[in-house]
């Protein structure tokens, strides 16, 4: 009985004496700031539509995974509340991303450090050549 | 069959009395709660306990897509050019306003948990029909990008990174299908005034997952239309 209660209590500390002076239950974020947000979300859209009309070569890319991160940043600290969140769950929303780090860094050092590639295996058609074409 | 049972509870009377003996010394034993017994636990544990799960659940959908993000960068990388070439085929002005419907479904998904929060059972379902609105167009559009695709003779056998593109945004497409079956879920409970500002968790627990969905998509639509 005792031992269930000591279980449990760690999830509710934090949070529910001192961010949630109201409810004891979720973060209240006032609504402009959903909507100021949006528009933030919105204008980097736009921007990295832009910018991915301007060749930049491999700066493209990085430029891409920077706003897709600062656009997952707005959604996740505001719209899901992680700003205002405890450090256990913000703990967990962050360990999967150190693993997913992880598998895509290794997995693609480790390709590139290989001379051939597709040795062993099927060859892989690599030229656009013998795609279909088709017009917009 | 109900005369067999009730010989069979007769035959163990002191099995009986010795389990009630058992429940009244530790009174609320965790492991032996009956279905329905969530009172046993004060309302705000139960509602960090259940939110902590689906954080929890979330973690786990991050990696299930991740495993894809990673084909994804290890053949981009070998095979820059193909990928480049082919990302030209795709429509990025579809892609684009499908960026733009889940964005404003995120936001009137926001709108809807803060009504929940105030319990304003009538503004949830109002936001929330604005959210399903915005996924139902969302799948509409890819309906349409789709079937032009099969039209042009495109498929996953194409090439290696239309294998990619119609896996990452296959199985992005069940999580907007499945989000749309909780959404509505939810608006059936804001239909019966369950929420109030002291109950909400499913409302919350709902929004957070349909943001995930919002959160892959932010990362698929410049990675597969645009930088390629």
């Amino acid at each position: 009985m005792s031992s269930t209660h000591e279980h449990w209590t760690p999830l509710g500390t934090g949070a529910l004496t001192t961010e949630n002076a109201d409810s004891g239950l979720g973060h209240i974020v006032p609504i402009s700031t959903y909507r100021n947000i949006l528009l933030v979300l919105l204008f980097l859209t736009i921007l990295t539509v832009g910018v991915s009309r301007i060749d930049l070569g491999a700066w493209n890319t990085v430029v891409a995974i920077v706003v897709a991160t600062i656009k997952a940043l707005l959604v996740a600290c505001f719209f899901m509340h992680l700003k205002f969140e405890k450090k256990l769950i913000i703990l967990y929303a962050v360990y999967p991303l150190v693993i997913l780090f992880l598998l895509i860094g290794s997995t693609v050092k480790d390709e590139s450090a290989r001379e051939n590639p597709s040795d062993g295996t099927k060859p892989i058609e690599t030229s656009p050549a013998t795609m279909p074409h088709l017009e917009h | 069959m109900s005369s067999h049972a009730h010989t069979g509870d007769q035959s163990h009377p002191q099995g009986h009395s010795a389990h009630q003996n058992h429940g009244q010394d530790h009174g609320g034993h965790g492991h032996a709660l009956p279905p329905g017994h969530f009172h046993h636990f004060e309302p705000e544990q139960a509602y960090h306990a259940s939110k902590f799960g689906m954080w929890l659940f979330l973690a786990t959908e991050v990696l299930f897509f991740g495993g894809l993000f990673a084909a994804f960068a290890v053949f981009h990388s070998k095979y820059f050019h193909l990928f480049h070439e082919s990302s030209k085929l795709l429509n990025w002005k579809l892609g684009g306003v499908n960026t733009i419907v889940l964005l404003v479904s995120s936001y009137s998904m926001a709108l809807g948990v803060d009504a929940a929060q105030h319990g304003n059972n009538k503004k949830v379902i109002k936001c929330l029909a604005i959210t399903l609105l915005c996924a139902a167009t969302f799948m509409v559009i890819k309906y349409i990008e789709y079937s032009t695709k099969f039209e042009h003779g495109i498929f996953p056998s194409t090439n290696l990174f239309f294998a990619l593109y119609f896996c990452l945004t296959g199985l992005h497409g069940i999580h907007v299908v499945i989000g749309i079956g909780a959404i509505a879920w939810v608006m059936s409970l804001a239909k019966k005034e369950r929420f109030s500002k002291t109950y909400y968790t499913p409302c919350e627990v709902v929004g957070l997952y349909w943001h995930l969905v919002d959160l892959v998509w932010i990362y698929l639509f410049p990675l597969l239309y645009l930088i390629g």
